[in-house]
């Protein structure tokens, strides 16, 4: 199955919020995701946000990250990330205004290596959740805008949307998210039973994030499976088909008909001998058979 | 003075003989049997009645949307019981012992085989071209016999196991009798095609029909029996699950198998018929559907115009692309899903009947959907390959010249008949005209048979024998047509016979091939589900004694939350429910079908229960009436309910 990044992303963002199973096939789905993008196209709040650190990236880490940010940021509560912004766990501290209004240059980029590392993980859970937050907040604010970056790469450079592996991204996603998971629950905070909600449905969109991205792969899988069984089953029907084309019962045939053509001729009651034609035996020999 | 002209007779006279002449043509016709010109509706009923409006949107999904099943080919041990059952049941009359006889009769049973392979590529290009890609799906038959099942039909490919929101059942019809051609019995020839045309769905589409929508009035009876059969055998397989799947036979086999059917009282509606909420099953009246005969002519050479299509499909297509936008798809293929589910993954068929919404279960759902999906792409692949086969290749090819050829032998007819017709007219009025002598004036023909002589007289009875001789040999005509065409028509079957069979091989070799694959493949990424389904809980209905079968949650071994329930008792009284249950009785929004012993239409309940029994406001559905929105209270109704109160069950 062909996965163009920006369309997956879409796909996987609709259906974060539950295109309903069996409903939509895959081809009128994407049909979908570009309205959706045309429409987005409109808006263009581009202008408002600046690439900042991104401008030195090439255009396919560009893709990469903002896909990757908005993965990340998928399913966080606003309420939750404030609540972890006011509690302290998250000095990096981001605005309730435009990210690009207050602070143009700094798109805030995601290290994974830094969420893999065991001593991020176990030691430096605070700067791991700070610099998680940070980037969460950053794309719950500026959320139109970074599609806007993203639709704007996906329609001008088309050929590094496609080189772009969305499974890796996918997997990428989900080690942050993990991680992130992990932290929170670990340091759990005063507000502890209150977050646990917020945690675990953040953690059940980690889990369908994980099961789309399986999703993908079986689909390849199964695509490749199925497009082999066409092309040999398909193949061996075309020879097959040649071989009753090339069979000379034609002339037979031909035969029968110009028989036909004899009786329509006989009955016409036309005075004379009929024209001879191939089939003219044919006609009482075959009806005395049959 | 001598007269100027002849006498006319006075107006006052006049109309005795003009009431006298086509009385004495319809006394001909009468006696003689005047010669039919095998004429057909130029406009078939699902012309006139098609909205051509552009059908409402149907949204592309894993399953199929149509399949379309017809009778291919005839195995070799089914072929003389095929024969008889063909001269036994014919459609249009009954069929003298010596003309079931005939080898002709065999040959318009043949025939029929040999066009419904053809005719039937017809709908489906035109379906497959109105409907999104891969959800139109072509199911052909062979037609076997064995001792255990009599005459039955098997599909030749797996289509049929995908779940679709409608199937077709299609061929068409010939009159075995081939003396009769010229006649009104039905017809398959040349420029004339006598469709046969069922439409049906699962039972839950149309619970108080079985799911029987549409059908041609000859197979009314049989399609019926046939729904009523597989809404039994679903049940039994359900409640005695593991149990054999149903394999429904062709509806018109089933009809050719069935002799003296006990007659039973259809709910049914014509097709024209404006009162559409009715639930009654919509009757297609048989008709001979005239093609374009200047079309047909050319058939053979040019066949960029399909006939058959202005003709017929185009309006039928559209009956049934209105009917596919009007039906609910998800409760046609609820079951379909369940059953198809169950196939490769019963653990989570149970948890799809509790309507679970845990993510393990939507994960899982949507594999098994892809799974579907790519059964379903295969499939279409095949059935593209049968309509090249048959439609575009050497038996296309061949098929239209036969038609067209006996096209050509028709047109022969007809000019014989017309013919015929007139000799014997002139032939009988000449004779009445003799008898009646000096009292027949007035007009053109009375003027001439003022002087009519003995001598005359003697020279119509020459007339009337020319007339059945020139009737002779038009019947000798088509005689001699069909021992010409047979052994064409003998070895086009063959050839459909080994090209089927030999793709059904092939196809189900590779077909299995596949599913072993992408099983395994679904077996290898599937994770366990977070939860779980009995499908051995207790469902219970308070007039019914036995204890039935519940899948879906449970709770102390009777069923609670959703699921399916069954209960049935040995006198043939059932209740099927889907939806919400406590304490193993329906309680909740469901929807509930209720079959009495004896009555031939099951009644269906949608909206609110409690204790088992409708409660609240719901959806009452009988056959033939138009389904009502009550108000129940213990099962009891109390009164009519608006529509917006009422709480329709989500499939």
């Amino acid at each position: 199955m062909e996965k163009t990044g920006i369309l997956n992303v879409w796909l996987f963002g609709v259906r974060l919020f539950g295109a309903r199973l069996f409903g939509a096939r895959k081809q009128s789905f994407r049909l979908m995701m570009v309205t959706i993008l045309l429409q987005l196209m409109a808006f263009n709040a581009w202008s408002e946000m600046s690439s900042g650190g991104l401008a030195e990236l090439t255009a396919a880490e560009q893709y990469r990250q903002y896909n990757l940010v908005l993965m990340v940021a998928e399913g966080m509560d606003p309420a939750f990330l404030q609540e972890l912004q006011t509690s302290g766990q998250a000095p990096g501290q981001f605005s309730s205004q435009p990210q690009a209004e207050t602070d143009a240059n700094r798109f805030p980029q995601i290290n994974v290596d830094d969420f893999q590392t065991p001593l991020n993980r176990i030691v430096d859970q605070d700067s791991l959740i700070a610099n998680a937050i940070t980037v969460i907040g950053f794309v719950q604010v500026n959320r139109k805008s970074i599609l806007a970056a993203v639709d704007e790469i996906a329609k001008t450079q088309p050929e590094v949307v496609a080189g772009v592996n969305l499974v890796e991204l996918a997997e990428d996603a989900i080690i942050v998210r993990t991680a992130l998971s992990s932290a929170l629950e670990y340091q759990g905070g005063s507000n502890a039973s209150a977050n646990t909600a917020y945690l675990q449905a953040y953690q059940a969109k980690t889990i369908y994030l994980r099961n789309v991205m399986e999703y993908w792969t079986f689909s390849e899988e199964l695509d490749a499976i199925t497009d082999d069984a066409m092309d040999a089953t398909g193949g061996r029907m075309e020879a097959y088909q040649r071989l009753l084309e090339d069979e000379p019962a034609m002339d037979s045939f031909k035969q029968h008909l110009q028989a036909m053509e004899n009786v329509y001729w006989l009955s016409r009651n036309k005075k004379g001998k009929p024209p001879k034609l191939p089939g003219d035996e044919l006609i009482d020999s075959e009806a005395k058979v049959h | 003075m001598q007269q100027l002209f002849p006498t006319l007779p006075s107006r006052r006279k006049a109309p005795a003989h003009w009431v006298l002449l086509p009385a004495i043509v319809l006394l001909c016709a009468w006696l003689a049997g005047c010669a039919g010109t095998a004429r057909g509706t130029k406009t078939s009923v699902f012309r006139e009645t098609a909205n051509t409006a552009t059908p409402v949107s149907i949204l592309p999904r894993a399953e199929a949307l149509i399949v379309i099943r017809y009778p291919a080919i005839i195995s070799a041990e089914a072929e003389n019981v095929f024969y008889q059952a063909f001269g036994n049941n014919a459609i249009g009359g009954r069929v003298p012992i010596d003309v079931k006889l005939r080898t002709d009769t065999t040959r318009v049973a043949q025939a029929i085989i040999a066009k419904t392979n053809y005719f039937a590529m017809t709908l489906y290009r035109e379906l497959r071209e109105k409907l999104p890609p891969d959800t139109v799906l072509l199911s052909p038959h062979m037609i076997v016999w064995d001792k255990e099942n009599g005459l039955h039909s098997r599909p030749l490919l797996a289509s049929e196991q995908i779940p679709s929101v409608l199937t077709i059942d299609f061929n068409v019809y010939s009159y075995p009798d081939i003396r009769e051609i010229m006649e009104s019995p039905p017809l398959t020839f040349g420029d004339i095609v006598t469709p046969l045309f069922v439409v049906h769905s699962n039972r839950w589409l149309s619970p108080t029909t079985n799911g029987l929508l549409l059908s041609s009035e000859p197979l009314l009876q049989s399609s019926w029996n046939l729904s009523e059969q597989q809404a039994e055998k679903q049940f039994t397989s359900m409640i005695e699950y593991p149990a054999n799947t149903y394999q429904r036979n062709l509806d018109f086999i089933a009809f050719l198998s069935t002799r003296n059917p006990t007659p039973v009282q259809v709910p049914s509606k014509a097709v024209k018929d404006n009162n559409g909420n009715v639930l009654a099953v919509e009757v297609y009246p048989l008709e001979k559907v005239q093609m374009d005969p200047a079309t047909v002519a050319n058939l053979g050479e040019d066949y960029s115009v399909d006939p058959f299509q202005q003709a017929f499909i185009n309006g039928a297509a559209d009956r049934v692309l209105i009917l596919l936008g009007s039906v609910d798809q998800d409760r046609a293929l609820f079951f379909a899903r369940q059953a198809t589910l169950q196939r490769f993954d019963p653990e989570l068929a149970n948890v799809f009947m509790a309507g679970s919404t845990d993510e393990s279960v939507r994960s899982r759902l949507q594999l098994a959907a892809a799974l579907i999906e790519a059964e379903k792409k295969f499939l279409s692949g095949q059935s593209q390959s049968v309509y090249l086969g048959t439609y575009s290749g050497d038996y296309g090819q061949k098929m239209r010249q036969m038609v067209a050829a006996e096209f050509g032998m028709l047109e022969e007819r007809r000019h014989l008949a017309r013919v015929q017709n007139m000799t014997t007219a002139l032939a009988v009025a000449m004779l009445a005209g003799s008898v009646y002598g000096t009292a027949v004036s007035g007009t053109v023909v009375a003027a001439a048979l003022q002087n009519l002589t003995s001598v005359l007289v003697l020279g119509s009875i020459w007339s009337a024998s020319q007339s059945m001789k020139t009737r002779t040999k038009s019947g000798t005509i088509t005689e001699k047509f069909m021992a010409l065409m047979a052994p064409e028509l003998e070895r086009q079957i063959n050839v459909q016979v080994e090209w089927l069979e030999s793709k059904e091989k092939i196809t189900a070799r590779g077909f299995a091939e596949f599913r072993d694959k992408t099983t395994a493949l679904y077996q290898s990424r599937v994770r366990s589900l977070n939860t779980t389904a009995d499908d051995r809980c207790v469902f219970r209905h308070p007039s019914i004694a036995t204890p039935g079968r519940w899948y879906g949650g449970c709770h102390d071994g009777l069923a609670a939350g959703r699921g399916y329930g069954l209960v049935g008792e040995g006198a043939g009284a059932s209740v099927e429910y889907l939806g919400d249950a406590k304490d193993g009785l329906a309680s909740g929004t469901g929807g509930m079908i209720v079959r009495q012993a004896g009555q031939a239409s099951p009644a269906y309940y949608e909206g609110q229960f409690r204790n088992g029994q409708p409660d609240g406001i719901v959806m009452f559905q009988e056959a033939g009436s138009q389904p009502r929105i009550l108000q129940f209270k213990a099962g009891v109704e109390t009164g009519k309910a608006s529509e917006e109160q009422w709480k329709r069950l989500e499939f």
